[in-house]
């Protein structure tokens, strides 16, 4: 009786805590805002529950020798968005207003719900800076999205796990 | 004394409501850690140091707690009402607004000045309750002549906040001079915030059993139209990988929280 007793908690215990948890990454190689040749990684997580919602994000953009660049979930969107003092639209010599769109995915809206495979996201913005900013880069504006061939790692866990990720592409 | 870009930036962290005494934490060690693991080779300097504030915490509870150990009938319902004490003193500590957290926020005003005075750039990182006393003295701080001109970050002895599972969404913390944030005035220069929760975290939904939260906005319900306001305010609902209490405490540990602290003190 106290062993059934003990396997029924268990298996509870198993329902409310176990989860599968997915990290979600891909690289390319590309021109930078200072237009030299960077490697740029993409990546976000996702943690499913056996019971209760998916979880995502946000995906991080991070290019060698430059600073991260989030895009976040934004109601049905997933996009980037520039900071006043930080950011500038690709040929305006202003600040972006904050919040300004900086960059989405393109044709998709939840994080949650993108599958490994390609996923294209666009980038309108270039690095402002100023006098606090150090090694202030990232992928380089222009017109049609950039393409990254997204690669999916899953674990199972039963009271979660932190994300491993590869480490961001160093700066050489 | 004006603050110098070109010196090593100081993240100053504040705990939240913690277990022991100020000799048990190491929040300074695992921001350090995360900020090591996000940097890639870029040219940054930087020092992380910790407010500590639990012996303060502690002392404020000593009288319930040696009221706990006379009354308590054994010795593990004296550890377990102990260590019920010493969390939800932490917080009803906080709520009563008491001298308590009055010394407490003196001491974290006190160790920004310190920094300040040294000419370093500081940004406070701060945890769960540690995110309420940051909070209120950071503004206290904008509304202190002399300091924060807009248009001048060498007078800001603070360059920015990132808060991780903080509850200031929460009514029961939300009153008085927090329900708003200070206005840094006319200008052109940006106080940036970004507020870190993970949507099963029960801290931040207020939720005992973890019930997700669904919208997006906790710290953005700050942001107002008015253009003297000053504030970048910034959610980034965060997938710890984690559930539950587990998800409260790794923060510490997540790539994309080191990505935003990087992202923040290059800047």
């Amino acid at each position: 009786m106290i062993a059934c007793r003990a396997t029924l908690s268990v298996a509870l215990a198993a329902l409310l805590a176990g989860c599968a948890n997915y990290v979600y990454e891909g690289e390319i190689q590309a021109p930078d805002s200072n237009g030299v040749e960077r490697e740029t990684q993409l990546y976000w997580t996702k943690t499913v529950p056996l019971i209760g919602r998916n979880k995502a994000g946000p995906a991080i953009l991070r290019t060698a020798c430059g600073t991260p660049v989030t895009y976040a979930q934004q109601s049905e969107r997933i996009v980037f968005r520039g900071d006043p003092g930080k950011d500038r639209l690709a040929g305006q010599a202003d600040n972006v207003a904050p919040g300004q769109e900086c960059g989405r995915f393109v044709g998709r809206s939840r994080l949650a719900d993108i599958p490994a495979g390609p996923v294209r996201l666009t980038i309108h913005c270039v690095p402002a800076t100023g006098e606090f900013s150090i090694g202030r880069a990232y992928l380089k504006a222009r017109q049609e999205p950039y393409e990254f061939d997204v690669h999916e790692d899953k674990h199972w866990s039963f009271l979660g796990r932190t994300p491993a990720l590869p480490p961001p592409p160093a700066c050489q | 004394m004006p603050v110098d870009p070109a010196k090593p930036r100081k993240v100053l962290v504040v705990h939240g409501v913690e277990l022991g005494t100020n000799a048990d934490l190491d929040q300074d060690t695992l921001v350090n850690d995360l900020i090591k693991a996000r940097l890639a080779g870029l040219p940054l300097q930087y020092e992380v140091d910790l407010y500590r504030y639990e012996n303060i915490n502690d002392t404020a509870q000593a009288n319930f707690k040696v009221l706990v150990d006379l009354v308590a009938a054994t010795p593990l319902n004296a550890i377990l009402a102990n260590t019920t004490i010493d969390m939800v003193g932490d917080v009803v500590i906080a709520l009563e607004d008491g001298s308590t957290a009055a010394v407490i926020r003196d001491g974290l005003r006190q160790r920004i000045i310190d920094v300040f005075e040294s000419e370093q750039p500081c940004y406070v990182v701060a945890h769960s309750l540690g995110s309420i006393y940051a909070f209120d003295v950071i503004n206290a701080l904008m509304e202190t002549q002399g300091y924060f001109d807009r248009d001048s970050r060498k007078t800001w002895p603070v360059q920015g906040l990132v808060t991780l599972g903080s509850p200031i969404g929460l009514a029961m913390f939300k009153v008085g001079s927090r329900q708003r944030v200070a206005a840094l005035g006319a200008g052109n220069k940006w106080f940036r915030w970004l507020n870190y929760w993970d949507r099963t975290d029960p801290v931040v939904s207020g939720e005992i059993f973890g019930t997700q939260l669904s919208g997006l906005r906790i710290a953005e319900k700050y942001v107002t139209d008015d253009p003297n306001q000053g504030w970048v305010i910034r959610d980034r609902p965060t997938d710890t990988g984690r559930v539950w209490l587990m998800a409260h405490v790794a923060y510490w540990h997540n790539p994309m929280v080191g990505d935003g602290l990087v992202d923040l003190i290059t800047n």
